[in-house]
């Protein structure tokens, strides 16, 4: 018994099942998510740099060569620590003198001073000079007026002239400038209806209610006023903190109907615009593809919102029921920049969402019928980290690898941070496809690695050597212009659309380039990133071997058109066919 | 020759009697030892080895080795109080109220010191937060606690950060520590009490810091896990939750592994790990989860499998596992959204409306949370404000965070009437389950009554 007892006692017990001591299987080498990333230029962002990435897509920094010198002003020099400070300004690109070469728009911001009326910092605007160089002409063009505290810009052709107008967005009211063709714009809010004294972040042009003409969803954020203006303590002793967005009630957004004479009505809750939000970015998008655009709004902190085009100016907001409100876990995030892309070739678009730290950005995958699904985990964005204040994004095919990758420009808005610094890295998110994203590293003096306050963001091929080149706008420092030297093979193609029957900008048609290695869709959209507005232009990367067979465009109208066998590696613009209308 | 012989057979005689001698030593010592055998039987004294063994896992949160220790003891000694008592414990550690309470009742019959039977109910109650009325009984032991000094700490500090009392639990387990440097248990305990404070940096260290005492202490390596993923350090997570792998029952590691891999997008990896969770059952599920100190509000390997196939588009696999899920936690508003979710992609729209309104009305309903909690932060004594916290959270999202804030009034305010209303109601419900409930109840019912009780403003 004693020897039983004494070899009881070193006996390790039967109960422990060995089949539980199984190891994980090995870890696959994934960028990084971790702290340090969103710390800018940190070693281990380096050090866990993932090898299969690295120089897979290159950038220069052509900012200065450009001579575009652009600073976006919030005003926070005034150490109220407001909460406008924190919303920054974006970035615009158009021909607005239909010279075949994207110019730039930026939104100058404004002075807070307390207690009265907010003073706007006149916006800038670059021609583009080619040859890589670009020239200030916002005093000869007149968009230099700055009567209002300015955030971001939408452009669009809604008199149909044939040129770009501009409308911006801010504390205070909106400016409308309208493009007189002579290299020179005329302010016209007031005239044309609008009229809008809350505060306004972003906009989407659009025809909302199927007459051909460019409507305008104008987003507003919350209802912050010096009357509505709370003190809010630092995590530091007699320092104050800009206030969170739950300190302040949420508002209805607003569309601006086109009147087909130069003017707008302004309407939202007899139109179905009922619900209020928190609003920081907008698309204008036919989700289900019923030949009506749908407007799908960001808020920060409160459900993002999906309003139904329902025919005839007329929408039902069915975020939640259409699985875009909420992340996957059902809780509202706080949501600011939006792009719409295919990620999975699938040709139906889905929404992309960037959101606030300790969140993770969204992808709602479009099932079908305007249903979505979130696949921020399973397609590896989790991965990416938490620790980033996403705004600005744009998806694009950078590498002409026939998939859509991600930029999201990044920066805090809070003074002290708790979590994440205020400067923040830009991501590079590359699609792998069968339904993977990685984020990618980038050397340590590289834009993609230090960090930024950055806002706005938008792509465009600026110095028409074929490759799709960035811009950023960032608070309180300098924009920067990113020029793409990635050698790159394969082909592309990059379509502008003119409407006749549908809007002129085409705002809502959707491309469709068959190939003989499957299709690829692109949708032209009203808004998207944030504060900004990329071109009306869509553009289709062709890998390296792959035949494209034709390409058809479903126009805003219901038009289709066909083009078989399409010259590649050329910018084209493509006129609605017109058909005559019934009766 | 002869002479030799006769040394020789000399020799052999004196060699032959020490022979016998050792032979009759042997058998005395034989006997001796049988009878020690015998009467250490009798006396129970057998028992003591495999008790102390199974006392060592106890404290490891080895729940399944310790009973199996326990097992050997008691067959060994059948009639032992300190074998029932420990078997008590074990209970209690499992969170089975119910075989606790049989298992101190087999001791009171046994002959066990009535101090002890009502030291171990109330270790359970202080350890669930329920501080208020034993206290000073608590202190009492803590001034001479014997071997339980550990055990009365852990249940302790446990039961004041349970109610809020951060700075007291912490002088608690400084105290331990001091006296038990070598315990990982103290800083496991303060880096659970850092990760409430969301300081997960802290939390982090507290946790290595116990692991570096005792590398196969499951429950700061699993916690490790869970601040890291918390954290969206999927990755490190994953790492800590596979050294959980060798627990006894790793169910719980497996699960959290799974959400781990899921965060970096390896949904495939996850799905075998849940599926193994989901054929060994719920029970298992919740022990696991119970060894490394965690009271899952539901069934989440259900849960999660339920979330993999939902997100993945698999519809109609995620359902039934959905439907499990939110039928153990009814307040899941995750699994509830994917259910909803998965209920759209069925085209089951009516259902999957009426879940997707629920959940947009609770969490609408906890939108009034964030402005409560920093009333509650901003001000101590904002009882109003912590009570409406901790029922908005009751009746929204989580029992166990709920009863944490309604709680926290009691030591600010001992006489808050609502507080002990809603104790005495959320008790009585739960009576069924566990009938140490019913006297919490009864508790909470007669100090609401009391002409003492303190109103709240509503009131």
């Amino acid at each position: 018994m004693a020897i039983l007892l004494v070899s009881a006692i070193s006996l390790v017990p039967g109960c422990n099942n060995d089949s539980n001591n199984k190891t994980l299987p090995p870890k696959t080498q994934t960028t990084t998510g971790d702290s340090a990333a969103a710390t800018g230029n940190s070693t281990t962002a380096t050090q866990s740099r993932s090898p299969a990435s690295e120089n897979f897509v290159t950038f220069q920094d052509i900012t200065s060569q450009a001579g575009v010198v652009s600073i976006y002003d919030n005003g926070e020099e005034s150490a109220e620590r407001s909460i406008l400070e924190s919303l920054g300004g974006g970035v615009g690109v158009c021909d607005y003198d239909m010279d075949g070469r994207w110019d730039l728009f930026f939104p100058g911001g404004g002075e807070i001073i307390r207690d009265q009326p907010l003073p706007g910092v006149p916006g800038t605007l670059w021609r583009n000079l080619g040859d890589t160089k670009f020239a200030s002409v916002a005093p000869v063009a007149h968009l230099d007026l700055a009567p209002y505290y300015t955030h971001g810009c939408a452009m669009g052709d809604y008199d149909g002239d044939g040129f770009p107008d501009v409308l911006v967005t801010g504390y205070g009211g909106l400016q409308l400038f309208h493009n007189q063709g002579d290299g020179t714009f005329l302010e016209c809010a007031e005239t044309s209806g609008f009229i809008d004294p809350t505060w306004s972040s972003s906009a989407a042009w659009g025809d909302l209610n199927d007459d051909g003409q460019l409507d305008a969803f104008v987003v507003h954020y919350v209802d912050w006023s010096w009357q509505k203006n709370p003190v809010c303590d630092a995590p530091i002793a007699n320092e104050r903190e800009v206030c969170s967005p739950q300190d302040f009630n949420p508002l209805l957004d607003t569309i601006f109907f086109n009147n087909g004479d130069g003017t707008f009505s302004a309407a939202n809750q007899t139109v179905g615009i009922k619900t209020p939000g928190k609003g920081l970015g907008v698309i204008a998008v036919d989700v289900n593809q019923d030949a009506k655009l749908d407007v799908y709004v960001a808020n920060d902190t409160t459900n993002n919102l999906l309003f139904m085009n329902e025919g005839g100016g007329k929408f039902k907001e069915m975020g939640v029921i259409s699985g875009t409100a909420l992340d996957e876990r059902g809780v509202a995030n706080g949501s600011m920049g939006l792009a719409v892309l295919d990620y999975n070739n699938d040709l139906k678009p889905d929404i992309w969402v960037t959101n606030y730290e300790n969140e993770t950005f969204a992808l709602y995958h479009n099932d079908d019928r305007g249903m979505f699904r979130c696949v921020t985990q399973s397609t590896g964005i989790t991965a990416i980290g938490s620790l980033f204040v996403g705004f600005g994004t744009a998806a694009a095919d950078f590498t002409r690898s026939g998939r859509e990758d991600i930029v999201v420009s990044n920066g805090h808005v809070m003074l002290y941070p708790r979590y994440s610094p205020i400067e923040q890295p830009a991501l590079y998110v590359r699609n792998q496809g069968k339904g993977k994203l990685e984020r990618l590293q980038f050397p340590l003096d590289d834009y993609f690695t230090l960090g930024h306050r950055g806002r706005g963001v938008v792509v465009a091929d600026l110095n028409q050597d074929d490759k799709l080149d960035l811009v950023f706008s960032h608070v309180q420092e300098p924009a920067t212009l990113l020029k793409q030297t990635t050698e790159l093979a394969g082909n592309w193609l990059e379509y502008t659309l003119v409407g006749r029957q549908s809007n002129r900008d085409a705002i809502g048609a959707r491309v469709v380039v068959d190939t003989d290695s499957g299709s690829m869709m692109r949708t032209i959209v009203g808004g998207g990133s944030y504060l900004s507005q990329n071109p009306y232009s869509v553009n289709f990367g062709i890998p390296a071997g792959v035949q494209v067979k034709s390409v058809s465009i479903t126009w805003p109208s219901g038009n289709t058109q066909r083009i078989n066998v399409p010259e590649l590696n050329q910018r084209a613009v493509i006129v609605e066919e017109a058909i005559p209308q019934n009766g | 020759m002869a002479k030799r012989r006769g040394r020789t057979a000399t020799h052999e005689a004196v060699d032959a009697k020490p022979a016998n001698r050792g032979r009759s030593r042997l058998a005395i010592l034989l006997v001796l030892l049988a009878s020690l055998v015998v009467v250490v039987w009798l006396s129970g004294g057998l028992s003591i080895i495999p008790r102390w063994q199974a006392k060592q896992a106890l404290t490891a949160g080895a729940h399944g080795k310790a009973e199996y220790w326990l097992g050997i003891a008691q067959r060994l000694d059948r009639s032992s109080v300190e074998n029932a008592l420990l078997a008590a414990r074990l209970a209690r550690h499992r969170g089975d109220a119910l075989e606790m309470q049989a298992q101190l009742a087999r001791a009171g019959s046994l002959g066990a010191d009535r101090q002890r039977i009502d030291r171990e109910e109330m270790l359970a109650l202080v350890q669930i937060g329920e501080v208020d009325e034993y206290e000073s009984e608590v202190m009492s032991w803590l001034a001479s606690p014997g071997d339980d000094a550990p055990e009365i700490c852990d249940a302790y500090a446990n039961g004041l950060a349970a109610n809020g009392r951060f700075n007291d639990a912490m002088q608690v387990l400084a105290a331990w520590r001091s006296d038990f440097p070598d315990d990982p248990r103290c800083d496991y305990r303060i880096g659970r009490i850092h990760e409430h404070q969301e300081q997960y940096d802290k939390a982090e260290a507290s946790y290595r810091e116990a692991i570096a005492k005792s590398d196969d202490f499951y429950p700061a390596i699993f916690s490790l896990g869970r601040v890291l993923l918390h954290q969206r350090r999927a990755d490190e997570a994953l790492e800590q939750f596979g050294r959980c792998f060798a627990m006894e029952n790793p169910q719980a590691a497996k699960i959290e592994a799974a959400t781990a891999l899921k965060a970096l997008g390896r949904a495939e990896e996850a799905r075998p790990l849940l599926k193994e969770v989901l054929e060994a059952g719920l029970e298992l599920q919740n022990e696991s989860y119970r060894s490394v100190e965690e009271q899952p509000e539901g069934f989440r390997a259900a849960a999660e499998y339920g979330r993999l196939e939902s997100d993945a588009g698999n519809f109609a696999d995620a359902k039934p596992w959905l439907l499990a899920a939110i039928e153990a936690n009814p307040l899941d508003l995750t699994v509830r959204y994917s259910l909803a979710v998965a209920q759209r992609g069925l085209g089951e729209m009516d259902d999957a409306e009426a879940n997707f309104e629920r959940v947009r009305a609770a969490r609408e309903a906890m939108g009034a949370a964030t402005a409560l909690n920093e009333r509650a932060q901003a001000n101590r004594n904002d009882l109003e404000a912590r009570y409406l916290l901790g029922k908005l959270i009751l009746e929204n999202e989580s029992e166990r965070m709920g009863l944490y804030w309604i709680r926290s009034i009691l030591p600010i305010d001992p006489n808050y009437r609502p507080a002990h209303q809603l104790l005495a109601d959320y008790y009585a419900k739960q009576a069924s389950t566990d009938p140490r409930f019913r006297r919490l109840s009864d508790y909470h019912r007669s100090k609401a009554e009391s002409p003492a009780s303190t109103q709240s403003p509503e009131e």
